[in-house]
């Protein structure tokens, strides 16, 4: 798959793998995030941080996140971490998307299926 | 784990703050950067050779780039307009509690308490006027049409007041 192929495929998925990487860990900062994603998939998707911040600001305006600023090492990191709505958000968004991946996955099959039905 | 001197963190940040990354985004965004050079210095590379490696994967048009979709997708105006003074009043600060939108709107919530000023005084005075002009009439036609105007008010005595020369 192409990177500009990926990245499309991503874009509607980024919300869901964030509230669902938060709601497994307490909390976490931007780095640690693509770290884990990148770990988990064994390096298939890596998210830049050009996607990850602006969805990660975008769900802390929402509500969904709170976000605590440290000094670590000299500079400032911020950790994020769910709210009680952005952990409702997190159960919804990945149940949707567990739902669409069985849709999917029927879709993908169901060719050849139909196709050996019909003789 | 290796981490960033002082000084070489601010390498980087004078870096980032050549491009336009928005101060929401630029702490996180040192941070980051400094998570990637420093993973790169563990895995054997010098401060030297990974600087030019991370800042090239940055370049300023990615980081331009990225702040034009952090606009986007937080529904935020693209700054291309100049900054005003007010801007720079706020450049980080917090612009929630209200002052800014205060000043923002301040031009268009004084044209309109002016205009609110004059239409709730001048339907005051009016309400006044007529107010005061139905009492008047209201009392005129309570008493006795015995008007004072048709008598005379000094009743002249041509012969008393008249002037003998000499």
């Amino acid at each position: 798959m192409s990177r500009t192929d990926s990245r499309e495929l991503l874009r509607g998925t980024l919300r869901t793998i964030v509230l669902k990487l938060l709601a497994e860990n307490r909390r976490m900062y931007g780095y640690e995030i693509t770290q884990q994603v990148k770990e988990r998939t064994g390096g298939t998707i890596t998210l830049t941080y050009g996607a990850l911040y602006p969805v990660l600001h975008k769900l802390e305006e929402e509500g969904c996140l709170l976000t605590e600023t440290e000094a670590v090492d000299g500079r400032l990191r911020k950790y994020y971490s769910l709210t009680p709505a952005g952990t409702a958000t997190a159960q919804v968004k990945v149940a949707e998307f567990e739902r669409f991946m069985a849709a999917m996955q029927a879709l993908m099959q169901a060719g050849p299926g139909i196709a050996n039905q019909k003789h | 784990m290796y981490l960033l001197t002082d000084h070489q963190l601010d390498t980087l940040r004078s870096h980032l703050r050549q491009s336009a990354i928005s101060p929401d985004l630029l702490p996180e965004l040192t941070d980051h950067l400094a998570c990637d050079l420093e993973e790169a210095m563990w895995a054997g590379m010098s401060f030297d050779e990974a600087l030019p490696k991370i800042l090239k994967e940055a370049s300023l048009d990615t980081l331009s780039q990225l702040q034009e979709d952090y606009c986007s997708i937080l529904g935020l105006e693209p700054e291309s307009e100049p900054a005003t003074l007010r801007d720079i009043v706020f450049m980080n600060r917090n612009k929630l509690y209200g002052a800014y939108d205060l000043r923002e709107h301040y031009t268009v919530a004084t044209e309109q308490a002016l205009l609110w000023g004059i239409v709730i005084f001048s339907v005051t005075v009016m309400a006044l006027g007529l107010h005061v002009s139905r009492q008047v009439q209201r009392e005129r036609s309570k008493t006795p049409v015995r008007s004072i105007y048709n008598q005379p008010i000094f009743p002249q005595k041509t012969g008393s007041l008249a002037i003998k020369p000499g």
